[in-house]
């Protein structure tokens, strides 16, 4: 079993230990890629930008880490501001490329369709769906990232998958 | 009441996590790290050495009185005391430019 998260920070916070930083890099790397590709409906070279600024504005707060909260919650918090603000200063036009193709049954839907279903819905719900559904992340710590009350990302969740549903699902036979 | 197979499968999928591959993203944000950092302990002292030495530069009087009180204390020459002084506050001065232009 490796250094835990804080042993590392200690270390970087300690002698500018490179060596460590890097292996939180790497612990977490994937984790806040997967984030902002969600956040940016897809744009892998987008969320990488905003990955690598996420990482290097950590390197310079990481005094600010008091360790009660998990590393990788505190990471979220800055991948997604990277994003906010990033969004603010270039806000997206309608959603580029094709629509995202119907499941052909229920147990189908391709990644790449849902990450275009994603970048088709409004910010607020496709930002909760994707901190939601982050690795590590609790509702309650999605919430606080994104200082809304519980009830409001529950309800932008709800309807978040309703519109994926739309968008992804074969279309349901109306009852007769 | 039956399970309903769509919320499932996007439900699923939102579950899904993929692993991103590293593919050099950990290399690219390292070589994007500020340089090392100074060693402030260095930095505060040999500041500190330089402020000593424009302090005695400018209070001739005081520093006259210090070295007095120095060599009567040491049984050593004022000069010599004047000597180590300079010394130090040229070594000092020396590290203070090295750690900032490095």
């Amino acid at each position: 079993m490796g250094p835990t998260d804080a042993e590392l920070v200690a270390r970087v916070l300690a002698g500018d230990d490179r060596r460590a930083f890097a292996e939180l890099v790497r612990r977490h790397q994937s984790a806040v890629r997967g984030l902002l590709r969600r956040l940016t409906g897809g744009d892998a070279a987008l969320a990488d930008d905003l990955a690598q600024e996420t990482f290097l504005k950590a390197y310079r707060a990481l005094a600010g880490w008091r360790g009660g909260a998990k590393l990788s919650t505190w990471l979220h918090r800055i991948a997604y501001n990277a994003w906010a603000s990033q969004a603010r200063r270039a806000p997206s036009p309608e959603p580029p490329g094709p629509e995202p193709a119907r499941a052909a049954d229920a147990a189908a839907i391709d990644r790449a369709d849902l990450w275009r279903a994603l970048g088709r819905l409004r910010d607020e719900e496709r930002t909760a769906l994707a901190l939601t559904y982050a690795e590590e992340v609790t509702h309650e710590e999605a919430a606080a990232i994104l200082d809304w009350p519980l009830g409001t990302l529950k309800t932008h969740v709800l309807r978040g998958k309703e519109k994926l549903r739309r968008l992804l699902l074969p279309a349901v036979e109306e009852a007769s | 009441m039956s399970p309903e197979p769509e919320i499932d499968a996007v439900e699923k999928q939102l579950r899904a996590l993929p692993y991103v591959d590293d593919d050099g993203f950990t290399d690219r944000v390292m070589a994007r790290i500020p340089a090392r950092r100074r060693h402030r302990r260095g930095v505060v002292l040999g500041a500190s050495a330089v402020a000593v030495g424009i302090a005695a530069w400018s209070m001739p009087a005081l520093v006259e009185g210090a070295l007095a009180a120095a060599a009567e204390v040491t049984a050593v020459p004022a000069s010599a005391v004047v000597a180590v002084g300079a010394s130090l506050v040229v070594l000092a001065a020396a590290a203070v430019g090295r750690l900032l232009w490095e």
